[in-house]
């Protein structure tokens, strides 16, 4: 293991992060609600910390590449890490009262989850609330890609590849240019550039800057943080809520498609699979939600529409803001908000959930088993768009899925061991290991994790990190085999 | 003209053949030493064993415009190579045998880049044969002349067949078909109206489709519908005939033995059903229900169990069996003990090389019973020999039938009394010796002149190669 390379890394990152808080200082400073303070204070120990780990690597043999270990380590400790330093302004400000809560909130937020423990959002100040956000932007395409798009020294790296895969989302990550910087920076350049269009959508339809701000990153990082107690409902208007809608799906799809659109490659875009899929996947949900609203909340067939959407919109893409109270809607459609939480959107997006692609590969593997049952010794290769999805590709997948539950129902008894209630557990435990943000019931739209044990807080935090990164980088690091020489 | 023929696996010999028979100058430039003097024994050809990319052989070959080099040695980029270091050096036409189906799909260069004037893929043009006997399905082998306005088709003569053995003047059939050819006991007769049809025979009768489905119709040849087909085997043919069926909406099923290349076919087929099993044992077979298949193409390296597997196919049930058979001697037996066609890719690709060498003239050209006869087709000019003549007045030698003529888009069968005009497509049947009689009445008078001037050459070129 090489740890001065690891160290070097997790150093650049945490001065990164540390520079990341500047235009949260500036709000600050503009607004002047006393928490410039708290987030100077956190900047100098971010970048001390930074510093003190570049420090380190300088004493040790800098030679040598990120392989397969140090790559997974420098993910797994790097967001681990960045969380940890990225929670010091709630904490100096005072907004949350424990650590741990400040944590939960931070891990929330770099994980693009958006499930928040506290109770009274619009107390907080302002300059901590759009930290709070910043790092849903952050999170969304990646903390360390950030850091490789801005830093020559990390992307410039040999095998820094091992940690664009460990982070990026879906079981098949490619490089969409020649050099790994390459790639960061272009996939930041279409993050930015429909960041931007969003802002200028929300700013045309009226919403004044901050708020544009602090939506657009919760959107396109398809985070999910609000800065009203009653999210988007606060607003009560629905052009923000069909901009909203419609930015959550661009979200969703995988990126490398949009790079190629980029070069007026858009065929690919609407032949790509996955792409299909998720958008048959959104128009079905939308279609039998808003006919199971339509007579029993709501008596506007458009309003039913429109809210169905946003709704289905924000959870499947794991972004998780509410523009209605759902958790009041009938079973039918809150269980296919569930299934939609698990199914999340695309590989190599912001979002979270086990990916449309997965479940895609996975009905293509059942297809074959039943084929396979009639003509045991047919070769049929699973094809994705023409393309033959390798063998180990495909078995990541199916262990991926399992996994995935088992950590689910692990974590969901460990909660209901405490005496939380079925729907609440359950809900909990999807919404922040899909990263999506608001469950059900104790943990609804229109409440928060702040009544949880310090435990279950810990436990969710645990799950969102597993989400985001999609289990194995993280889970790698915990393995004993993975610590031997 | 001289033809160099680089590259004398199965193709190049059985091109070299051909031509050689066609009284051309061939000469074969082949590395291997025992296919050099097998050659040697059994054509008149002048042979060079050496490396045919090497500019020194070619050099030597004092390559002219006058020469035709033709590249099939196993690698298609060597045949690349070749066909642009000939043309570099100044040779006149280059074909070139490109058979991977990546390159006929998509290449990043042109052949007029590589300076390849014709490109053959003798598993393409296989396949596509093949395919033509299957959606043709009463008949055997399927030929289109006259862009497809007429065809000739291959009919084996069973005793399920309903045709009274009189002669063919008396035989009731439709006035657009012909009784072109008879292949008796592995003999090729052409008819005159005298012959008879026996039982056993395979005859070939040329004219309008609809005419030659109304006397497979009469005789009891009920057209079976393909939709069900599986291949044996899975080379480059299966791949390409895949291919073409899938397109036409027939389900494949192919059945190879390699998994590796199971899984090639697989991925680039991705609606046929490859199967991973041995074709020759019958376990798999049934397991995959030949039975219910309408069609079975045996097509594996070896001409045996081609004909074998085909002749229990049929028997279990099976509608229609065509075997590869890579020997040409094979055919005449094969497609008389029930095999419905035998096919030889060499054939195809000698067929295929013999009309692009006749060129201009030469619309369509068939080679039957392994080259014994030819068909083919000849656009008239008006200074040809044969024009304005009454058929009967024509001196034809013995064994050609002037089978049908194209005027206007019109098909005529002739009878003695009837001309050929100029602009006329007129088909003829012949015994491959009679070749250079038939290119004299049916060529123009400019091409009449070269041919003197090739047979002037083809006379120096025998005894040059000796």
């Amino acid at each position: 293991m090489n740890f001065g390379i690891i160290s070097k890394a997790l150093g650049l990152l945490l001065l990164t992060e540390s520079a990341c808080m500047l235009p949260s200082m500036g709000v600050a400073l503009y607004y002047g609600q006393g928490d410039a303070r708290a987030l100077t204070l956190s900047m100098i120990l971010t970048a001390a910390a930074g510093l003190l780990l570049l420090g380190l690597s300088a004493l040790r043999p800098k030679k040598g590449i990120i392989r397969y270990k140090e790559g997974f380590m420098i993910t797994g400790f790097g967001w681990v890490l960045a969380c940890a330093f990225g929670a010091l302004p709630f904490c100096f400000s005072g907004s949350v009262p424990t650590y741990m809560d400040a944590y939960f909130e931070t891990v929330s937020g770099f994980t693009t989850t958006g499930s928040t423990i506290l109770s009274d959002v619009e107390a907080v100040p302002r300059g901590i609330l759009f930290w709070r956000s910043f790092t849903h932007w952050l999170g969304g395409m990646g903390i360390l890609a950030f850091t490789m798009a801005l830093l020559p020294s990390m992307g410039g790296r040999v095998g820094t590849l091992q940690v664009y895969k460990a982070e990026t989302t879906g079981p098949i990550a490619g490089k969409v240019r020649p050099t790994m910087r390459g790639t960061a920076k272009m996939l930041y350049l279409v993050y930015g550039i429909i960041t931007v269009a969003q802002i200028i959508s929300l700013r045309i339809a009226g919403m004044p800057v901050y708020d544009s701000l602090v939506h657009t990153f919760g959107t396109v990082g398809t985070g999910g943080f609000s800065i009203y107690n009653k999210s988007i409902g606060h607003y009560h208007n629905p052009s923000y809520e069909w901009i909203i809608t419609i930015f959550t799906f661009v979200s969703g799809v995988n990126f490398s498609l949009y790079c190629n659109a980029l070069h007026g490659n858009f065929r690919t875009l609407l032949k790509d699979r996955e792409f299909q899929a998720y958008s048959g996947i959104v128009l079905g949900a939308i279609v039998m939600i808003a006919i199971n609203i339509n007579s029993s909340v709501f008596h506007n067939v458009s309003e039913s529409i429109r809210h169905a959407s946003f709704q289905v919109m924000t959870i499947m893409s794991t972004t998780g803001y509410s523009s209605t109270n759902f958790d009041l809607w009938p079973d039918f459609s809150r269980m296919i908000l569930i299934l939609l939480m698990f199914i999340g959107s695309c590989a190599g997006s912001t979002a979270g959930g086990i990916k449309v692609i997965r479940f895609v590969l996975s009905f293509k593997i059942i297809k074959r088993g039943f084929r396979r049952l009639v003509h045991p010794k047919a070769v049929m290769p699973v094809q994705l768009g023409g393309q033959t999805v390798p063998e180990e590709t495909l078995q990541g997948v199916t262990s991926f899925i399992v996994l995935y539950l088992v950590i689910y129902f692990v974590a969901v008894l460990a909660l209901l061991a405490q005496g939380m209630d079925m729907m609440s557990g359950a809900s909990a435990v999807a919404a922040t290991l899909n990263n999506v943000g608001p469950g059900f019931a104790a943990v609804g739209p229109m409440k928060n994790f702040s009544k949880l044990s310090l435990f279950s807080k810990g436990l969710l935090s645990v799950c969102m990190l597993l989400g985001r990164l999609e289990i194995h980088s993280l889970m790698i690091l915990v393995m004993p085999h993975f610590w031997k020489k | 003209m001289r033809i160099i023929v680089i590259g004398a696996g199965k193709v190049g010999y059985q091109i070299a053949e051909t031509l050689s028979r066609e009284m051309f100058k061939v000469v074969v430039v082949e590395k291997d030493e025992d296919v050099i003097n097998k050659i040697n024994e059994n054509l008149d050809v002048l042979t060079m064993q050496s490396n045919g990319l090497v500019s020194n052989t070619l050099k030597q070959l004092e390559i002219s415009r006058n020469d035709m080099v033709i590249a099939v040695t196993e690698s298609d980029e060597a045949n690349m190579l070749a066909c642009l270091s000939a043309k570099n050096l100044g040779a006149g036409i280059t074909v070139a045998r490109i058979r991977n189906p990546e390159y006929t799909k998509d290449w990043a260069v042109t052949k007029e880049q590589l300076s390849i004037d014709y490109i053959i893929n003798p598993e393409r043009s296989t396949a596509l044969e093949i395919s033509r006997m299957l959606t043709y399905s009463p008949a055997g082998a399927v030929e289109d002349f006259a862009k497809g306005k007429v065809q000739m088709v291959s009919v084996f003569i069973d005793d399920s067949v309903k045709l009274n053995p009189v002669q063919i003047k008396d035989l009731e059939i439709p006035d657009d078909i012909l009784v072109a050819a008879i292949i008796r006991k592995g003999e090729l007769i052409i008819p005159s109206g005298e012959n008879v049809v026996q039982t056993g025979d395979t005859i070939y009768i040329i004219g309008q489709k609809k005419g030659i489905l109304k006397f497979c119709k009469n005789i009891g040849i009920m057209p079976k519908h393909i939709s069900h087909v599986m291949i044996l085997g899975g080379g480059r043919i299966s791949y390409y005939l895949a291919e073409k069926l899938l397109s036409l909406g027939i389900s494949v099923k192919i059945i190879e033995k390699d998994p590796a290349r199971c899984r090639a076919l697989s991925e680039s087929l991705s609606n046929a059903l490859v199967i991973n099993g041995d074709g020759t044992d019958l376990s798999v077979l049934k397991a995959e229900n030949v039975a219910q298949m309408d069609a079975l193409i045996t097509l594996t390296g070896i001409d045996e169990e081609n004909v074998l597997l085909s002749l229990l196919a049929k028997q279990m049930g099976v509608k229609k069996v065509i075997s590869k058979v890579s020997r040409a001697n094979y055919i005449p037996l094969v497609e008389t003990i029930g095999v419905d066609a035998a096919i030889t890719p060499s054939m195809i690709t000698a067929s295929e090389i013999l009309r692009f060498i006749r060129g201009g003239k030469i619309a369509s050209l068939f080679l039957l019973m392994g080259g014994e006869g030819e068909a083919m087709e000849w656009k008239i000019s008006s200074d040809c020999a044969a024009v304005d003549t009454p058929i009967r007045d024509l001196d034809l030698p013995k064994d050609v039938l002037i089978t049908t003529i194209i005027r206007n888009d019109k098909v005529i069968i002739p009878h003695g009394e009837d001309k050929i005009y100029a602009d006329d497509r007129v088909i003829v049947l012949c015994r491959s010796t009679e070749n250079n009689r038939i290119t004299e009445i049916f060529s123009g008078a400019e091409r009449r002149q070269k041919n003197e001037f090739w047979h002037h050459l083809k006379g120096t070129g025998t005894s040059a190669s000796h």
